[in-house]
């Protein structure tokens, strides 16, 4: 016994090593990166799967991959140190949770699964000869899993500019821009108001600006003396869990938001910190954009959509691009009308990442894929303590040939267990994409 | 001692074989893995609240999921929308895949409590009568020592309360909350010092 153990140990600690080494390669030959771009870097020997993207998607399903069949080597490329969650964001701009509680790095895939992290940004794809083109070289995979995120659409704003975003944070990618936001709230002043715009659907996380909503107002009520939240929404009313966050609104904050349906961002004036919209102009001492999405503008590069369009088209059965072969996509990129009727949330990347792993796995060693199954289920804070949730199950349809919503449902009403539960499933979900 | 390692290895081997053919096959590969977003990778949650079912007897996570599903067991509203949105067969597919996993025992903090005296009161209602070896319990009775210590309480709460119906668990309406607590932190903390 000991002896299998002793190798055992040899072979995990040598993972370790290759893997600190591929990290190591974005310092190196970050001085040298249009001659690298152009070079194959990490040849390719056995069976190998590359992701693009340590979010949601992207690190569960190298992780899966993993688990249903250790053999295959998985590469995971991501551009930033660290991960940086978006659900429970919100707590950290209420002030519940501090930035450091949300952030993990990639480490634990790499010591448990031999996953290799190349922290790197990705530029391209060349299909044919099935290399994903980076910064640090070009990777060769027999499948990539690509899970990019969204990109936030500007352009249709009047008098953006890049600075604008640290004046008009979206915090809708977690990380500097959630402290931004958060440290606009603390230098408020009494009375002051904020600002909060919500884009038209589809966009990421359908209940996420009405849980910050809830939450920013949870702050002012406590902290900021006469203070108020305008939510100027371009929907025509809350895009979630509608019934459940009005009667939060009414019951705690009915003094605190003034909800402006069918409202939206024209333009903005940098200078004044003023924003635009078709019902008029509003300025607060905080101001949160949240802007039109679309697909992460990887997915343009690699050409698995036109410009023309917002989301990725998918087949249904296996996440595949219905544009390229052997390139599978997941989370928030992908076009909900090709996959089915589910939403753009954190849990369905993690659901998607499951499907894809299992698909390039039974392909990759000659198997029929399974039929997909997904699940979401969202938990939304309306203050300190109380949650409510959403929630759905997923089955693919043999007559639609689609992901179709087979059971769920809303919270009946508000509560601290499902507050509890809030907690602990990002506990569970991080732990089952990082750890 | 050799030859009984040697036979050890051997059931332990046709004992996995049989279990991985038995663990809900396909239905389960497909449909299982999607439960660790709240429940954690092969349900070893890390939480306070949602239960660990990594490892749980498949008799008991069928019991359990069918009820829910029927509406007859009141002790999760998240459980009974997500049960709805199975397949009897799936959701017994699921038990399987699930009791197929290793148990892990939970990690969270818990409060201490007079030591003997919990025990006694462990002893007194005869906990391990049913959970049988020190709380793994078997078939249609769970597993318990080890299990999330806020999950645990809150479905002891329920069953204090009536709101599960179940005559071997109606001794807990004289049972008092700090009892509960106390019992409910001695099952965690055996849990991990075994
Ligand atoms: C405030 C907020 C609250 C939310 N709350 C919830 C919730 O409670 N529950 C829930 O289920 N979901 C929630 N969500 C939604 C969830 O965050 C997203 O649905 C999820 O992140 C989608 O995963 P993804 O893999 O598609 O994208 P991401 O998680 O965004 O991952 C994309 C990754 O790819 C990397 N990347 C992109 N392009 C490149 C490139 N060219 N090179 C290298 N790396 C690249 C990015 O850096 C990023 O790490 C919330 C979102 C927000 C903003």
């Amino acid at each position: 016994m000991s002896g299998i153990s002793r190798r055992n140990f040899v072979k995990a600690s040598a993972v370790v090593v290759a893997a600190a080494g591929v990290s190591g390669c974005t310092g190196s030959l970050g001085l040298n990166l249009n001659k690298q771009q152009d070079q194959v870097i990490l040849p390719k020997s056995g069976k190998r799967v590359v992701v693009l993207g340590g979010g949601w998607g992207g690190t569960t399903a190298a992780k899966y991959v993993k688990l249903g069949d250790p053999s295959i080597e998985v590469i995971l490329v991501e551009r930033l140190e660290n991960f940086v969650s978006c659900p429970a964001s919100n707590w950290v701009i209420a002030g519940f949770k501090s930035l450091q509680e949300i952030t993990f790095t990639y480490d634990a895939l790499a010591k448990n699964y031999g996953i290799k992290i190349l922290k790197t940004e990705a530029t391209g794809l060349d299909p044919a000869a099935k290399q994903l083109i980076t910064a640090a070289g070009r990777i060769e995979y027999d499948k990539l899993i690509v899970s990019p995120g969204v990109e936030f659409m500007y352009d249709k704003i009047e008098g953006w500019s890049k600075s604008a975003e640290d004046i008009f944070p979206h915090a809708y990618k977690a990380g500097r821009q959630t402290a931004i936001l958060r440290e606009q709230l603390v230098n408020l002043k009494n009375g002051e108001n904020v600002i909060m715009t919500v884009p038209a659907a589809p966009y990421r996380c359908p209940p996420g600006p009405y849980e910050r909503a809830c939450l920013i107002a949870f702050y002012l009520k406590n902290n900021k003396k006469g203070s108020k939240l305008i939510v100027l929404d371009a929907n025509d009313d809350i895009a979630s869990k509608g019934k459940l966050f009005h009667a939060a609104w009414d019951d705690y904050y009915k003094d605190i938001i003034e909800y402006v349906p069918e409202t939206v961002v024209k333009g903005v004036d940098v200078k004044s910190r003023v924003i635009k919209t078709d019902k008029g102009d509003f300025k607060g001492g905080a101001a949160n954009i949240i802007p039109n999405m679309k697909a992460g503008s990887f997915a343009y590069k690699a050409g698995l959509l036109p410009e023309s369009e917002r989301w990725v088209r998918v087949n249904s059965f296996t996440l595949e691009s219905q544009a390229l072969k052997n390139v599978f996509v997941l989370g928030d990129s992908t076009h909900a009308g090709t996959v089915g009727p589910v939403p753009k949330s954190g849990f369905v990347a993690n659901s998607m990442g499951k499907v894809a792993a299992a698909a390039v796995v039974n392909e990759l060693n000659g198997k029929e894929p399974l039929k997909p199954n997904l699940v979401n289920t969202c938990y939304s804070l309306v203050n300190d303590k109380e949650a409510i949730f959403i929630s759905g199950v997923y089955d693919y349809d043999e007559n639609t040939k689609m992901i179709t919503s087979r059971g769920g449902g809303l919270s009946p009403e508000r509560s601290e267990l499902y507050g509890k539960h809030a907690v602990d499933w990002t506990l569970s979900i991080w732990s089952d994409m990082l750890s | 001692m050799k030859r009984s390692a040697f036979y050890l290895l051997c059931v332990f081997l046709f004992a996995s074989i049989g279990a991985w053919a038995a663990a809900g096959g396909d239905t389960a590969e497909r449909t299982a893995k999607t439960c660790a977003g709240c429940h954690g990778t092969y349900g070893a949650s890390p939480g306070e609240f949602i239960p660990v079912i990594g490892g749980q007897h498949a008799e008991y996570l069928k019991k359990v999921l069918l009820e829910l599903k029927g509406k007859k067991r009141p002790h999760s509203i998240e459980m009974t929308l997500m049960a709805s949105g199975y397949t009897d067969e799936q959701l017994e597919a699921i038990s399987e895949w699930y009791a197929d996993k290793k148990w892990a025992d939970s990690k969270v903090k818990v409060n201490e409590y007079n030591m003997s005296a919990t025990v006694s009161l462990i002893e007194n209602y005869s906990c391990f009568g049913c959970h049988v070896d020190n709380g793994k319990g078997e078939g249609e009775t769970p597993a318990i020592t080890g299990q999330a210590p806020g999950y645990l309480k809150n479905v002891l709460m329920k069953y204090k309360a009536g709101l599960i119906p179940s005559d071997e668990m109606a001794f807990l309406k004289d049972v008092s909350e700090v009892e509960i607590d106390a019992m409910v932190s001695y099952l965690t903390e055996l849990g991990r010092n075994r």
